[in-house]
């Protein structure tokens, strides 16, 4: 076990060593990336990413400010963001939007049925990330908003809105 | 056609296992199932590249966490406050030989005019002074103050020639009533045996108050020496000087004197020549008489000048005060508890200096950091609100 982190005046937490923390956690922060992402090959790489970053700081880690999986969410959802923004750029840049989506091939976000799949695929990267944490992940209400950097009612609200959306696109899929 | 949202204590309570009671709860709780369920798996090339990074050893700390500076620094500044406020010069009054001996060297450059506790006297007699006339006529005055240009932090100036008119204060607390009278006995024998006078002195004591009133003349040449002795009577609690340069107006009287007199000597010849005519014989002696008068009058009031100048006066007022003090036996505590007193007087001190100037750059900081957090969120929102066509990754 690794030294304990600086927590004065706290009571020292004892916490795990890295490598314990990432088998114990790889899936989540994967599965959490694939849904935020809409691309699990893309989560893929985004989650090793994580991983590094994660190693890094990992001394910076306080393990009575929150767990290690609510930790490893926020910088996997930073990694998020920095791919976000270089590929808003890439497209600024090259001065064209990605082609007509239905020609490629969409990578799959989970092993999800048919018009889950498609379902989620029309829900914005925001409203997956929400539905993501508190129900793929289990993550609580509290951790959740963290993570989000919002309020708990308002991450509440947001989950209602993504589930509501993701019916309703269910709906309109299964009647097409 | 959209659908209505769910209450979101509904949803809540769904997650954490309530069972639906209708149909629309239960597709919802299929949705939960489904999505965790069939969640992305990480594949074996992951695993085995986190695990990688996991076995390399850890990056060396370059510099030590920001806590522990931010409590070092702390610690630093909460010590230099402490001994910046412990070597303050502290005020108060202290009984004794020496104590009083440094009031006297107070009191002395106080005569020079320059930190006086009150503003000296200003004259016209004064302001002459300061410009530097002096009749080289008139015989040196003793005087007590030096000019103030040589005096020094604690010395005892040499004589001056200049006439000053000195006039102390000094207020001392002593025991109790018994201790009022003897004071008072022994600061009057004290002037008597320094060449001085009491000009005026008043005692009272009644049970364990009292007090007295005592105005005392002493030579000039010889305040120091009244000073020192009064002061340890009891232990003063406040004092006064005023100073008052006379030299002008000595100058000025004598001066006037020299003019008086050459013009009576002047007169009383023409007069003796015996060829003026009976009428302006009669309009010379009539001169000459009011030039006499006038003559003593203004060689008075000049002696009274050098009169003042050559003693001073000490007003003693003696007290018992609030408390009746073992003044010498519980010094040290007082001393030790009015220096705790002013370290933390000094410490709250700086903090409500540092409080007011910093308090504005501190909340134009938190706007400006409240401002780019609000932005860098919207921000966020665009990137994740926006929609986004599947594709391969970029590189950087």
């Amino acid at each position: 076990m690794n030294a304990l982190a600086l927590s004065w005046p706290r009571r020292p937490v004892a916490r795990p060593s890295f490598e314990e923390a990432a088998e114990a956690h790889l899936a989540d922060v994967v599965r959490y990336l694939a849904m935020l992402t809409g691309d699990g090959s893309l989560a893929e790489d985004l989650a090793a990413d994580t991983f590094e970053k994660a190693f890094r700081a990992w001394r910076r880690f306080d393990p009575a400010r929150a767990s290690e999986r609510t930790w490893l969410c926020s910088i996997a959802r930073n990694v998020a963001l920095d791919h976000f923004r270089a590929e808003a750029r890439r497209r600024r840049r090259e001065e064209r939007y990605a082609a007509d989506a239905d020609a490629l091939v969409q990578p799959a976000i989970g092993s999800f049925s048919p018009d889950v799949e498609a379902a989620l695929r029309t829900l914005t990267a925001g409203e997956r990330e929400v539905l993501a944490l508190r129900i793929v992940l289990e993550l609580d209400a509290e951790a959740t908003a963290r993570i989000l950097g919002i309020g708990r009612t308002a991450c509440s609200m947001r989950l209602a809105r993504a589930l509501a959306k993701l019916e309703e696109r269910m709906d309109s899929h299964v009647r097409a | 056609m959209s659908v209505p949202e769910l209450a979101p204590g509904r949803v809540e309570e769904l997650l954490r296992g309530a069972p639906p009671e209708t149909a629309r709860e239960a597709l919802v709780e299929r949705l939960v199932r489904e999505l965790r369920d069939g969640a992305a798996v990480p594949s074996p090339p992951l695993r085995e590249r986190v695990r990688t990074i996991g076995e390399r050893r850890a990056p060396r700390r370059l510099r030590p966490p920001a806590r522990a500076l931010a409590l070092a620094a702390a610690a630093l500044v909460a010590v230099s406050f402490g001994g910046y406020a412990l070597t303050r010069p502290s005020g108060g009054d202290d009984a004794g030989y020496e104590s009083a001996r440094g009031d006297v060297a107070g009191a002395q450059r106080q005569a020079g005019g320059v930190d006086a506790a009150e503003p000296p006297y200003e004259t016209e007699a004064s302001r002459e002074v300061l410009r530097g006339e002096r009749s080289a006529a008139e015989p040196a005055v003793p005087t007590y103050a030096e000019t103030p240009e040589t005096l020094t932090t604690g010395s005892v100036p040499p004589p001056s020639s200049r006439a000053r008119d000195v006039d102390m204060s000094l207020e001392l607390r002593v025991r109790d009533a018994d201790a009022v009278a003897g004071a008072a006995n022994e600061a009057m024998r004290a002037v008597d045996g320094l060449g001085g006078h009491v000009v005026a002195s008043t005692v009272d004591a009644r049970g364990r108050e009292g007090s007295a009133r005592l105005t005392l003349r002493v030579p000039i040449g010889r305040l120091e020496d009244a000073v020192l002795r009064l002061s340890a009577l009891g232990t003063i609690t406040a004092q006064n000087v005023r100073i008052e340069d006379l030299q002008a107006g000595v100058d000025r009287r004598g001066n006037r004197v020299e003019a008086l007199e050459r013009a009576i000597r002047r007169d009383e010849l023409r007069l003796r020549s015996g060829t003026l005519p009976a009428e302006e014989r009669l309009e010379m002696e009539l001169r000459l008489e009011s030039l006499r008068s006038q003559l003593r009058s203004v060689r008075r009031a000049r002696a009274e000048l050098l009169r003042r100048a050559t003693s001073a006066e000490i007003h003693v007022a003696l007290h018992t005060g609030d408390a009746a003090v073992a003044e010498r036996g519980e010094r040290g505590l007082a001393a030790t508890a009015r220096d705790a007193w002013e370290v933390l007087e000094g410490l709250a001190g700086a903090a409500l200096f540092v409080a007011i100037v910093a308090s504005p750059v501190l909340l134009i900081g938190a706007l400006a950091w409240a401002l780019l957090r609000a932005r860098g969120r919207r921000a966020e929102r665009r990137l994740l609100d926006e929609p986004r066509p599947a594709g391969p990754r970029t590189a950087g």
